[in-house]
Formats: structure tokens, C-alpha cells, sequence
């Protein structure tokens, strides 16, 4: 494990202007704490790949302090406060009155100078510094707000299987609106267990999931469909340049108060009732062009009723579309599966969905002239 | 047992039934006309438009098309709250709320616990003793504050160029350079701005606190260019107060230099004579050293006051470098540069 810490220092003398001295204590912390980790994680033991956990968790760690460090320490604030911040928005409310957005940063501002104060506690004590310890050098400073972040973002095990994040354990007990499942000793669990921080893992919304799914056995499936369905229509807004309707999707499915939406958006009321519009707009095209096969069909414009097209417009379609997409509509009419369409006409799956999506623009046009 | 389709219809209609709801719009009816509003038929990537409810073909506009599908099946949707707990509403969201609150919150960075206001980190802490010269730099009319370790890099370059004798443009490139190794096509433009600049500068003190504002993010926030310039800017001032030019024209001189224990005052005169000479009066707030290594000549006293050398005969356009050694810091000294210039 010597080779781990001779690769930090050495990535850290590269990447910054900092001393040898500097450099090396950085590297020395970052690798006891990968080390830490690894010996104390069961799943990482029982993976039988230490070596490579440890590499990964050691690059994560130093990408994390490197990133601080580009951005210096007015920017890397920045960042850090605005992230930690996006997390415990939720979470944070002032009791007993509906929660404007002005007043729900007042709050986390509040909360997040505790929780500053709580990281460079965890920082001296896990890192056995001097207890007045402060960083003083941009590397150190750095080093610091990475560390935050990680112990922020840290998972602390609930009764159930199934885990949170520090920092919204905080901030519920901050906000006064604990859930009963917070009782776990989180002190406990943020000194030791907690420690297998799966930020590798959280990263990945996926097996966030996943991990949901083990707990949850029985609401799993339409969950998964559900946001299958969401991260679709958002790409599907954000290809077409329609990131404010996302934006409002996103805040609209959180049951946020429609003064705060507004607030978050910067919109006006007026302003809002467009952008809803618009929203609504585009999601009838994204179930309509993506979702084609379930959406045409509650539509009454699926294949057996000709695209919901009439006679002569049906025709139209015809002499607007070319040979291979001819073949395709009719292949499909014909209730041939797609992958037996793709051997016939010779294509890959993605160029017959493009083909049939295109078919299927065409057909809306002709159906809206 | 339902179905994968059955599910994603369910939920893009509940989707659909949500968005068409009008209770939740304070200023009017949302989600009934039949007309788009305006912002759709401008909307950038879309090439073509679509009207939703032409005659004989589906109406699509929104809370019809419902009523007419959503009584043929049950729409399943969970409650909102829990939607809003799905990972890609999450990440959306967390993604969309940190954008907006960057802007914010650059406006008005958090401090740290241990942090009384918010200063530049340096890249590393000097090993030796602090210096004590830096105090006077620390106090220079700039936007915004250089880091520590520029200061440092800044002032011993400076007392390195200054030795020479250079034209002011290639003495600032060079008191630079090696801060900016990638910027050597910006270096000589912006000399020559500085030096332009350098007249109207001092009289302008109000430019200073307008040019505040663009560098909210100090000196770490600024690019490359404007970091070239706050530092050249530094360097001039620096290289200014160092240099000790007399002449017949302006046989005195006095300069003042901030430091740590307090400042240092500088006079130099020029007397006329056989031989002519220079005679310097500094006074300094501690036990010091004076150095004219030139010279050979050295001056010490055990407190704080006024120590006095004479440098004789000087030769014309010869840079004489004076250094000042506080007794009781172990750190470089600090050089004045003194140059007599006779008149042509």
C-alpha cells in the first residue's frame, strides 16, 4: 500500500503548486483513510478486489480535492455551499408555516455553519490532527470542502435496510421534523459503519435504485418504469432546448408550493402558466413520438385504425414517405416484431427506430395540415 | 398482473391529468385552450409546428382528450411525494436548485468557522520566518488582493530585475514572466497598456473601486489575461517605490515602505561637489542593517532610528542596491535600488 501513497503525492506534486511537505501530508491522510475503509468494509473484503477498491476510492478522494483546488477558494465554496445546499432544500423547512423559498435559505444558511463546523471536527478526529487544526494553504482548504462533501454525503444505516445521508439526518433533526427512523444513533453510525461511504456508488442513480429495490421488494417494478419514464421525457425536453420546461417538471413532481416554483424559476405567475402550457405541449409529443406504440393506441391512432389518418390523408403519408419506410408501415401493420423487420429490411434497430419515428412525425404533420 | 405498458400508460396519462389541472395557477385558466400560447410556435429547435385539435383528428388539448381516455382505465399514480423521491427527479432537481443558487451564493460566499473574512489561501506557507516587507504590499491600490505566494514571488523578483538596467516595459515582462509561463504572447501588450495606464492610474483612485466590481471571485476568479495585469500592476507599483532615480533635475528622494514592525522611511540627496555625492538618511522602526554591497559599506544599530550612509562619486546610470536587514527576522533583506542619472 506503499505504492497508494506514493501515487497520491505524486498526482498532488503534478496537479498543484503546492510543497513536497504539503503534498505528502495530504497524500498520507487521503491514503489512511482509503486504507480505513477498505479494512473496515465487509463488501469490500468479501469482493476479493481490495487493491482495486482502494485504487478507485483513492482516485475519487483525490479528483474531489483537485476539483476544490482548480476552482480556489472563493469558487470551491461556492460549489460546495450551493451542493450541499440543492441536497437539504427539501428537508428544510421553518416550523409550522408554509416554507417560501427566501426563508428556506435563510434557514440552511443557519444549518450549514453547523454543519461546517461539525465536517472540521469529523476532519481533526478521523485524521487525528492537532484538535486546532485549521486549514491554511489552497490544498488544505481544498482537501477540507472535499472532505465535507464526502461526509455530507456519507450513507448511515436505518432500521429496515435501508440507509440516508448525514447531512439530511442533520438537517431533519435541524428542521425538527425527524422521522422516526432517524432514533439510530447517527453519532454511532457516522464515526464507524458509516464510513463505507458509497459515494462511488450514490453517484450512480441506478444503483441507487437498486439498492431501493433490495428494501422494497414489492413497489420495485413500477418505480423503476416511473423513472425510466421521467429520465426519458427529461432528456427528450433537454434535446429539444426546453430545459425551463424541465426545470418546471422537476418542481412540479416535487409538490412544491406554486409561489415557491415560481420564486426558484424567477418566473411570474403569468410566466408560469405558459411555461405549463408549454410543458404540457411537449409532453403530448414526447408520448406521442416516443412512447408511440401505448400512446397512438389510448389515442385511437394506432396501425389497425391507419394512424388515426383519414382515406386521403392515409395516401398522403404514402407518396410522402420513401420505400424502406413503406415497407416498414406495412411490415407493422402486419403485426411483424421488430427484430424480425430488421433482418427483412436489412437495418439496425436504432436506424428502423429512427425510420419509424420519422414515419410517425410525418403522419402527425399530415394529420394537423 | 399488470403490465409494463399498462404502467407507462398509467402514469404518462396521470402526468398528462396533473399538467392539465388549473387549480394550482393563481392568475387564470391553464391547460383548456385550444391555442398554444405564443412562446411554443417561437420555440428554437422545433422545425415545424403542431396545432393539437384541427378538426377530425385526435384532440390532444389536454384536459378533453383526457376525459374521454381516462374513464377507460384507472390512472395509478402514487402520490406526488413520492415521485418526488425518484432518483432522476432527485438529481434533476438537486442539478436545477445548485445552478440557480450558485448565482446567489457567489454574491455572498459562506465563511468557514476558523475564517474571520474571506482572503486568498496561499499555495504553500513560507518555511522560514514570515517576511516582514510584506506588509506594504498587502496595502496596494489594486481591485482586488493577490495571493500570498504571488506577493512573495512578485517582491524577490522585482529586487532581482532591478539590478539591471532594463527599458520599464521588458523590466515588468520580466518581473512577471515566470508567474505566467503560458501567457508569453500577453505579456508584452499588457506591459505596454500598464505603462500607459501608470500616469493616469494615480491620479484616479475612484477606478480602482469601480474595477472592484469585476472581480467579485477575486484574484483566483479572474483569467488569465486580468491576472497577468493585476500582477504587472503590483509589479509596477513595486518596481516605483524601489527605485531611486536622482539627477540634477531631482536631487531628492524619499520613499516610504510598510513593513511588519512599522514603516521604513528612505531619503536620498544629491550634492553637488568634488567629489559629487549621494547621502542617504533611513529610518527604521527596529534594530537594523544597512548594506550597500557595491560599496563594501555596512551600518548597524541596536534600536530603532535613523542610520546614515554616503556613497561617493556615484557613476553615472550605475545601479547601487541598498539593503535593509531587520535584526530580528531571519528573512531576505529588502533592496532599494539607487541610480544617478546625469544630465546630457
Amino acid at each position: 500500500m506503499e505504492a497508494l501513497l506514493d501515487k497520491l503525492y505524486k498526482e498532488l506534486k503534478q496537479a498543484t503548486r503546492a510543497s513536497d511537505k504539503g503534498s505528502r501530508a495530504i497524500a498520507q491522510r487521503l491514503s489512511d483513510e482509503v486504507q480505513r475503509i477498505c479494512t473496515q468494509s465487509q463488501r469490500i473484503q468479501d469482493s476479493g478486489e481490495v487493491e482495486t477498491w482502494a485504487n478507485n476510492l483513492a482516485t475519487h478522494r483525490l479528483n474531489q480535492c483537485l476539483k476544490y483546488y482548480r476552482l480556489g477558494s472563493i469558487k470551491g465554496r461556492v460549489e460546495l455551499h450551493s451542493t450541499l445546499s440543492a441536497i437539504v432544500y427539501r428537508y428544510i423547512s421553518p416550523p409550522h408555516s408554509q416554507a417560501t423559498y427566501q426563508a428556506r435559505l435563510n434557514l440552511i444558511e443557519d444549518f450549514l455553519q453547523n454543519f461546517y463546523l461539525e465536517a472540521l471536527n469529523a476532519f481533526r478526529r478521523e485524521n487525528d490532527t492537532q484538535p486546532s487544526y485549521q486549514p491554511r494553504t489552497l490544498l488544505e482548504l481544498s482537501e477540507y470542502m472535499a472532505f465535507t462533501e464526502r461526509y455530507g454525503k456519507r450513507r448511515i444505516p436505518l432500521p429496515g435496510r435501508r440507509s440516508q445521508q448525514l447531512i439530511i439526518l442533520r438537517a431533519q433533526t435541524f428542521a425538527k421534523q425527524q422521522p422516526p427512523e432517524a432514533t439510530v444513533d447517527i453519532e454511532q453510525a457516522a464515526e464507524g459503519g458509516g464510513s463505507d461511504s458509497d459515494e462511488t456508488r450514490d453517484t450512480l442513480p441506478t444503483r441507487r435504485l437498486r439498492e431501493e429495490l433490495v428494501a422494497q421488494q414489492e413497489d420495485l417494478p413500477e418505480e423503476v418504469l416511473r423513472n425510466r419514464v421521467i429520465e426519458a421525457l427529461l432528456r427528450y425536453l433537454k434535446e429539444r432546448n426546453q430545459e425551463d420546461c424541465a426545470e418546471y417538471f422537476t418542481l412540479r413532481l416535487l409538490d412544491l408550493p406554486t409561489a415557491e416554483i415560481e420564486a426558484i424559476l424567477k418566473l411570474t405567475p403569468r410566466q408560469r402558466d405558459y411555461l405549463q402550457q408549454r410543458f404540457k405541449y411537449h409532453l403530448v409529443r414526447f408520448a406521442l413520438s416516443h412512447h408511440w406504440d401505448l400512446v397512438h393506441e389510448w389515442l385511437e391512432a394506432d396501425l389497425e385504425r391507419n394512424l388515426g389518418l383519414a382515406p386521403q390523408q392515409w395516401e398522403e403519408l404514402h407518396a410522402s414517405i420513401s420505400d424502406v419506410q413503406a415497407k416498414l408501415l406495412h411490415l407493422k401493420q402486419d403485426g411483424v416484431d421488430d427484430s424480425e423487420i430488421t433482418k427483412t429490411l436489412g437495418v439496425t434497430p436504432t436506424q428502423l427506430q429512427k425510420q419509424w419515428t420519422q414515419l410517425l412525425e410525418k403522419a402527425w404533420e399530415i394529420r394537423n395540415l | 398482473m399488470k403490465s409494463d405498458a399498462d404502467t407507462i400508460r398509467s402514469f404518462l396519462l396521470g402526468l398528462l391529468e396533473l399538467f392539465s389541472r388549473t387549480e394550482s395557477s393563481p392568475s387564470g385558466k391553464v391547460g383548456d385552450s385550444d391555442e398554444l400560447p405564443s412562446q411554443v410556435e417561437q420555440s428554437p429547435k422545433s422545425t415545424t409546428h403542431h396545432r393539437f385539435a384541427p378538426e377530425g383528428s385526435p384532440n390532444l388539448s389536454g384536459s378533453d382528450v383526457l376525459s374521454t381516455f381516462i374513464h377507460d382505465m384507472s390512472i395509478e399514480m402514487p402520490p406526488l411525494s413520492k415521485l418526488g423521491d425518484l432518483p432522476a427527479v432527485q438529481d434533476h432537481f438537486q442539478a436545477v436548485l445548485k445552478r440557480r443558487l450558485q448565482a446567489e451564493i457567489s454574491q455572498n460566499p459562506p465563511l468557514f468557522p476558523w475564517e474571520s473574512n474571506i482572503n486568498e489561501y496561499p499555495t504553500e506557507l513560507s518555511e522560514t520566518s514570515p517576511s516582514p516587507w510584506l506588509t506594504q504590499l498587502r496595502s496596494l491600490k489594486l481591485p482586488t488582493s493577490l495571493p500570498e505566494d504571488i506577493l512573495v514571488g512578485l517582491l524577490s523578483r522585482c529586487q532581482e530585475v532591478m539590478s539591471e538596467t532594463l527599458q520599464p516595459g521588458i523590466q515588468l515582462v520580466k518581473a512577471v514572466e515566470n508567474l505566467f509561463p503560458d501567457q508569453p504572447q500577453a505579456m508584452n501588450q499588457i506591459a505596454g497598456l500598464v505603462l500607459a495606464n501608470a500616469t493616469v492610474r494615480s491620479a484616479a483612485t475612484q477606478d480602482v473601486e469601480a474595477l472592484k466590481a469585476a472581480f467579485p471571485e477575486g484574484y483566483e476568479g479572474a483569467n488569465p489575461q486580468q491576472q497577468v495585469t493585476l500582477t504587472m500592476l503590483a509589479a509596477k507599483d513595486i518596481l516605483d517605490t524601489l527605485t531611486l532615480t536622482l539627477s540634477p533635475n531631482v536631487p531628492v528622494i524619499e520613499r516610504e515602505w510598510l513593513t511588519m514592525e512599522g514603516p521604513v522611511t528612505l531619503s536620498a540627496h544629491y550634492q553637488p561637489g568634488t567629489p559629487n555625492q549621494i547621502s542617504l538618511s533611513v529610518n527604521l522602526p527596529q534594530a537594523s542593517q544597512l548594506r550597500m554591497p557595491s560599496l563594501g559599506q555596512i551600518v548597524t544599530q541596536n534600536r530603532p532610528g535613523t542610520l546614515n550612509l554616503t556613497l561617493p562619486d556615484p557613476t553615472p546610470n550605475q545601479v547601487y542596491p541598498l539593503e535593509i536587514h531587520f535584526s530580528e527576522f531571519d528573512s531576505v533583506p529588502l533592496t532599494f535600488a539607487l541610480r544617478w542619472m546625469a544630465d546630457r
